[in-house]
């Protein structure tokens, strides 16, 4: 017989955070749409667990503020929330191209951007945008507060430095420089209520006809979304007029081949992290032609 | 002929109220007083023998009221075609869908959690995965009794094929592959047995597609007169033939348990449950060998196509036997050499499924007309035009179609028109500079209308006067979402002159319903169609009688408007006057109708003959854009047309075009059960995909071509299938034109796509 | 803490339910309050078919635990006609032919009403987006889509 599990609903942080400290096998619970299926489909997922925490009434989590260097979107900003956000439409686009890209409406209008880093599959669509955006998530626990940068926050697939007795509250993003692209591209085997097969988010802050800072990083290749060292060396400093956009998708692939190895679906792979990231260079060259 | 009111119009259909406000009851929406809640336990192994089952914990499990394997079952085996089947699994399971084990339990949760207690202890054989291996002399042999893996081989054979060869300026050979594919009817299956109910044995409730084929394995497996089972069938949540000789196994289960505790049973699979057990179409292996002349004129064809029955016989002699028929397509052949084969594996058993035997040889023999006009220098409709059958052709059974209008020309002219092709064709053949790149291609077919010499072709129906003029009408083929109840009460009304609000279709009930063979193989509207005209007509018979009595008139009576009149158009009677008057006078207002098709003929040992009665003709086509850098395939545009006899409502057969096409789609891109060794791995709709609202052309224009047919009510007959077995070749030929390479197995996944060939974790 | 109270207004109804943690909306429609019309294809939020208006927002019913629906309102296709009168969703669903078998209408009218809801002109655009996680097998979307274009018309003309 399954074991009873106990249901809390905080309304207060301070009192969620303590039952967390107090009973490090409470899980918590936003929209469910990861853990709900997780929960139907693992025999042992409710022997594990001592009681859902929900953490929908939470205000802390909740919501999109601009402050003056940075914004912050709560860990419970649902995947719509953040497709229907003008502010982010206007300065971290790639973001809201990979939430918009998430599931379906049904999974969009409850799933949200804490959930999808916490479970934190290799296919997870916010984390690579995130960590193009250098994002900090902010955690806390009744002991206290903790900054870690979103590209540290996943150490493999479905774990996180997250404690038990913590809750992701938001992620942080430093405002863009004026002229930032920002790209996010996604390959599924179908056209909605898609797995990613492989992804691609390139955050590049241009001045002068030159890179100043850029972030590639590509999903479901790697075990843990990861920024591409190597391909941002060869974009990085560089005009953008001179950049080989065929020439730096092939140091991609080679990249991810260095992490991963030859898998069986690297024959796919290559080629197809070669067209995200060509593609996203020429959009690159595009964008800086036309200013 | 005066214009029809209820046929050949977009009626809404009779049962859409019903199902938009909630209100219809499917399979597992029903409670019974007293319910139990059944569960099955499978096996772990696609291929093991059982050594011994432990159900004592389980027995003990509060709330338990049985726990049963195969020894508890009178008779364990069932089936339509040849009885192989298990009910449950006696000493050796033969597929990972097999049960092993039942339960019944007083909650769903119970049941779940006391199934898990059943200790089942396997010895795991060695399987048979693939038709490769069946067929081989030294391979295992998979059904017990049998002495090698060979379920069944159809030869055909019409003029001397090594001769035509010969004679062949260029010779082809291809082999084409075509995956196992999923049902994926939204509704999970379900059903519920009551013991004794009224004066049956018992009553099975549920998403029965064939509620004759049920009962007969039901009354099979427990030893009792036909009877003594009653099917009432709920609303189908989807079928597609998806849901025959599982959802029997499952009746079979709860009626077994049902009489055990004399509760009714209710059984409802999950998803997992549902991809895991139920039979899937045939994947099919095969190898084409065409010779032609120069010009593009066919002389020879020589055709093996193999399909993998899996763990039972199931339909495969019946699917495979299409598959003969259609397999060189609608083309005249002088000479033709074709064997279809079915063997049994250890994988999934494999049944019907929309479309039957046709969509695997489609794809085939389609992709590779447009391959041979490309090593002619023919354009794709060239050498189309120049064999296909027109008036008076002999198909490859040597039948002489000359009793209906052979309309490729029509159908193959209006689908291209609607969707430009030719220009687009040429557009598409110059270079294109993005990596995004368009194609366009298109497919043929002929199809024969219903079970052809599969079968007895027979169907009734009743319809039932009341006193105050409303109409009951039984049918013994079976709404299965088709929109089947809507067209048949369109014919009763039309031919009784009445509004279609007067008419109530009930559900198929196999106590009441005349015995009709099963809802397959696009055969409701002609053959059930029929049925319910000839009932309707025999009534009119007996009011006539009864008008030139009764109101002193013996002309011709006009039905229309819910009223009689007479050939001058004077009002006789109204329809709920007339009704009420000839019951008080002792008139009969009710009868059976009973239609059988026309004759057939087929020789088992040359595959010549007269296969079906009619057959119809459809052209689909289909525009894409392919991904060129990622193997993204989207497809744009699609055409489809499609000769119908007489559409009896146009709305419904548009429906069943835009259905099919999407279906067709979704098996040609996407659809993948992701097996390893007898494994499924795709379970649920997160791994197996099926097309979504976004996956769908944006337009597919679906055209009605009607050259009314003689065997067909008001000239009918049929669309359901016709409409997904061209999509698959359409798209990949299209592919093959964007792309400049020809993929020739089925899905054509990212991977096949972008580079030809595609990725497994078992490679 | 196992059995939790939960009151929430279903249909325009303040109801009450004792439920255990785990137990998914969906069950809780069908099983307590026998509202059937919300049915189950997958039970991982892949189909669609148990579609609900939670707060206004189109849900799968069966990724929602009933706990999480305390004070919340729940709209299921039972509650979208008003006595005989249908909704307009409804009926241009029947005078579309976009019902066949009709186990993926409700969650589909349930999209769309949360859809036109919002939003009384949509695109076509917008409402594939809105029933991209309905999945129907019978239809090729074709006469739903139109359907759900001739109600937000009809509605916006209102």
């Amino acid at each position: 017989m399954k074991k009873d599990i106990s249901f809390y609903h905080c309304e207060e942080l301070d009192a969620a955070l303590k039952l967390l400290a107090e009973d490090n096998n409470l899980k918590p619970i936003a929209g469910g749409t990861d853990l709900m299926v997780e929960m139907r489909n693992d025999e042992n997922f409710q022997e594990n667990i001592s009681g859902l925490l929900d953490i929908t009434a939470l205000e802390e989590l909740q919501g999109i503020t601009v402050k003056e260097n940075h914004i912050n979107i709560g860990a419970l900003v649902t995947h719509q929330e953040i497709v229907n956000s003008e502010v982010l439409q206007e300065k971290y686009s790639a973001l809201v191209a990979a939430a918009a890209a998430i599931g379906s409406t049904q999974i969009r209008n409850r799933g949200t951007i804490g959930g999808n880093v916490c479970n934190a599959a290799a296919c997870a669509d916010t984390l690579g945008p995130l960590i193009a955006f250098e994002a900090d998530a902010l955690l806390e626990s009744y002991a206290g507060e903790r900054v870690v940068p979103a590209a540290d926050l996943v150490t493999r697939p479905y774990q996180t430095v997250i404690r038990d007795d913590e809750l992701l509250k938001c992620f942080r993003l430093p405002l863009p420089a004026a002229d930032t692209f920002s790209n996010f591209q996604k390959i599924g085997r179908r056209q909605a209520l898609a797995i990613t097969r492989i992804s691609l988010a390139l955050v590049a802050q241009i001045a002068d006809g030159m890179v100043k800072q850029v972030k590639v990083v590509p999903g479901s290749t790697t075990p843990v979304p990861e920024p591409f060292a190597g391909v941002e060396a060869r974009i990085r400093d560089r005009k953008i007029a001179d950049l080989k956009p065929a020439e730096i998708a092939a140091a991609a692939s080679e990249e991810m081949v260095s992490i991963t190895g030859e898998r069986w679906s690297t024959p796919y792979k290559k080629p197809a992290l070669e067209t995200l990231v060509t593609r996203a260079l020429v959009q690159l060259k595009e964008v800086a032609d036309n200013e | 002929m005066p214009e029809k009111k209820q046929v050949n119009k977009s009626k809404k259909r009779v049962d859409a109220r019903a199902k938009v406000t909630g209100k219809a009851k499917f399979g597992a929406d029903l409670k019974f007083h007293n319910m139990l809640y059944g569960q099955v336990v499978r096996t772990e192994y696609p291929h093991a023998k059982i050594i011994n089952i432990n159900k004592s914990k389980a027995e003990e499990y509060p709330g338990v009221e049985v726990v049963m394997t195969a020894e508890d079952i009178p008779n364990n085996l069932f089936g339509v075609i040849i009885e192989n089947q298990q009910v449950l699994a006696e000493d050796r399971v033969l597929y990972i869908g097999d049960g092993v084990a039942m339960l019944a339990a007083r909650s769903k949760k119970a049941a779940r959690e006391a199934a898990k207690l059943i200790e089942v202890e396997y010895e795991e054989l060695p399987g048979v995965y693939g038709v490769e291996e069946a067929r081989q002399a030294d391979s295992p042999v998979v059904m017990p009794g049998e002495e090698n893996n060979q379920v069944i081989h159809h030869p055909l054979r019409k003029g001397d094929v090594s001769e035509g060869l010969t004679e062949a300026d260029i010779v082809m050979e291809r082999k084409y592959t075509t995956q196992f594919v999923e049902h994926a009817y939204i509704e999970p299956e379900a059903v519920t047995v009551v013991p004794e109910e009224r004066n049956t044995l018992v009553t099975v409730y549920g998403a029965v597609q064939n509620p004759n084929a049920t009962r007969d394995a039901v009354a099979n497996v427990l030893d009792c007169d036909l009877s003594k089972v009653r099917i009432i069938q709920d609303n189908m949540g989807g079928s597609f033939g998806g849901k025959d000789e599982n959802i029997s196994a499952m009746a079979c289960r709860a009626a077994v348990m049902a009489l055990a505790t004399n509760k009714p049973v209710q059984l409802v699979n999950s998803r997992e449950e549902s991809i895991i057990e139920s039979y899937k179409r045939h994947p099919y292996t095969m190898n084409y060998k065409i010779g032609a002349k120069d010009d593009g004129e066919l002389v020879a064809m020589e055709i093996e196509a193999v399909a993998d029955s899996g763990a039972y016989a199931c339909q495969t002699p019946f699917v495979t036997w299409r598959s003969v028929v259609q397999a060189t397509g609608p083309y005249e052949v002088p000479n033709v050499k074709t064997d279809t084969y079915g063997f049994y594996t250890n994988s999934p058993y494999t049944g019907a499924m929309r479309g039957y035997g046709s969509p695997p040889v489609i794809f085939a023999q389609e992709s590779m007309m447009d391959e041979l006009a490309a090593e002619l220098d023919l354009t794709p409709a060239e050498i189309r035009r120049k064999n296909m059958f027109k008036n008076n052709s002999r198909t490859a059974s040597n039948q002489k179609l000359d009793n209906h209008e052979v309309s490729l020309t029509e159908v193959m002219d209006k689908a291209l028109s609607a969707i430009d092709y030719h220009d687009k064709y040429e557009k598409y053949n110059q270079p294109q500079d993005s990596t995004i790149k368009r194609g366009i291609g298109f497919a043929i077919s002929y199809r024969g209308v219903s079970l052809g010499a599969e079968a007895i072709d027979a169907a009734g129906a009743i319809v039932s006067v009341q006193k105050d003029g409303s109409i009951i009408l039984y049918s013994g083929l079976a709404e299965n979402g088709q929109g089947l109840k809507t067209v048949f009460s369109q014919i009763a009304a039309e031919e009784l002159g009445v509004s279609l609000e007067r008419i109530t279709h009930m559900e198929t009930d196999t106590s009441v319903s005349p015995e009709s063979g099963s809802t397959v193989a696009s055969r409701s509207t002609l053959v059930g169609g029929s049925a319910v005209k000839k009932a309707a007509e025999n009534i009119k018979t007996v009011i006539a009688e009864f008008v030139a009595e009764e109101y002193d008139y013996s002309g011709k009576i006009i039905y229309r408007d819910d009223a009689l009149y007479t050939k001058e158009g004077e009002r006789i009677v109204a329809f709920p006057e007339l009704a009420a008057t000839a019951f008080h006078n002792g008139v009969f207002l009710s009868s059976y109708g009973w239609y059988k098709a026309p004759g057939i003929s087929w020789d088992e040992e040359t595959g010549q003959g007269r296969p079906y009665f009619t057959y119809v003709y459809g052209c689909q086509a289909a525009e894409v854009e392919v991904d060129t850098g990622t193997g993204e395939v989207k497809v744009v545009n699609m055409s489809a047309a499609h000769d119908v006899g007489k559409a009896i409502n146009p709305a419904n057969v548009r429906g069943q075009i835009y259905g099919g096409a999407v279906m067709a789609l979704g098996h040609a891109l996407m659809e993948d059960l992701g097996f390893s060794k007898g494994f499924i791995k795709h379970t649920n709709f997160d791994e197996y995909l099926i097309p979504t609202v976004k996956d769908a052309p944006e337009n597919i224009e679906a055209i009605i071509v009607e050259n009314p047919d003689p065997a067909g009510p008001y000239g009918a007959k049929s669309i359901g299938e016709p409409a997904m077995e061209l999509g698959g070749a359409a798209i990949n030929n299209a592919i093959a034109q964007a792309t400049g390479r020809r993929l020739r197995d089925l899905p054509l996944n990212l991977e096949r796509v972008l580079l030809g060939r595609n990725l497994s974790k078992e490679d | 803490m196992s059995e939790i109270k939960v009151e929430f207004t279903l249909n325009d109804n303040k109801e009450s339910v004792v439920v255990p943690a785990e137990e998914r909306l969906l069950d809780t429609l069908r099983e307590r309050f026998d509202l059937t019309g919300t049915k189950e294809g997958c039970g991982v939020g892949e189909c669609g078919a148990c579609t609900v208006i939670l707060d206004g927002e189109a849900v799968n019913s069966c990724l929602v635990p009933t706990a999480q629906v305390d004070g919340r309102q729940v709209r299921t296709v039972e509650g979208l006609a008003e006595g005989d009168e249908l909704d307009p969703l409804q009926q241009s669903f029947i005078d579309h032919q976009a019902v066949q078998c009709g186990f993926c209408t409700p969650g589909m009218l349930m999209s769309a009403r949360a859809l036109l809801d919002k939003n009384t002109s949509p695109t076509e655009e917008e409402i594939k987006t809105a029933l991209d996680g309905n999945l129907c097998r019978c239809t090729g979307y074709k006469q739903i889509v139109d359907a759900v274009e001739a109600a937000a018309k009809k509605e916006e003309r209102e």
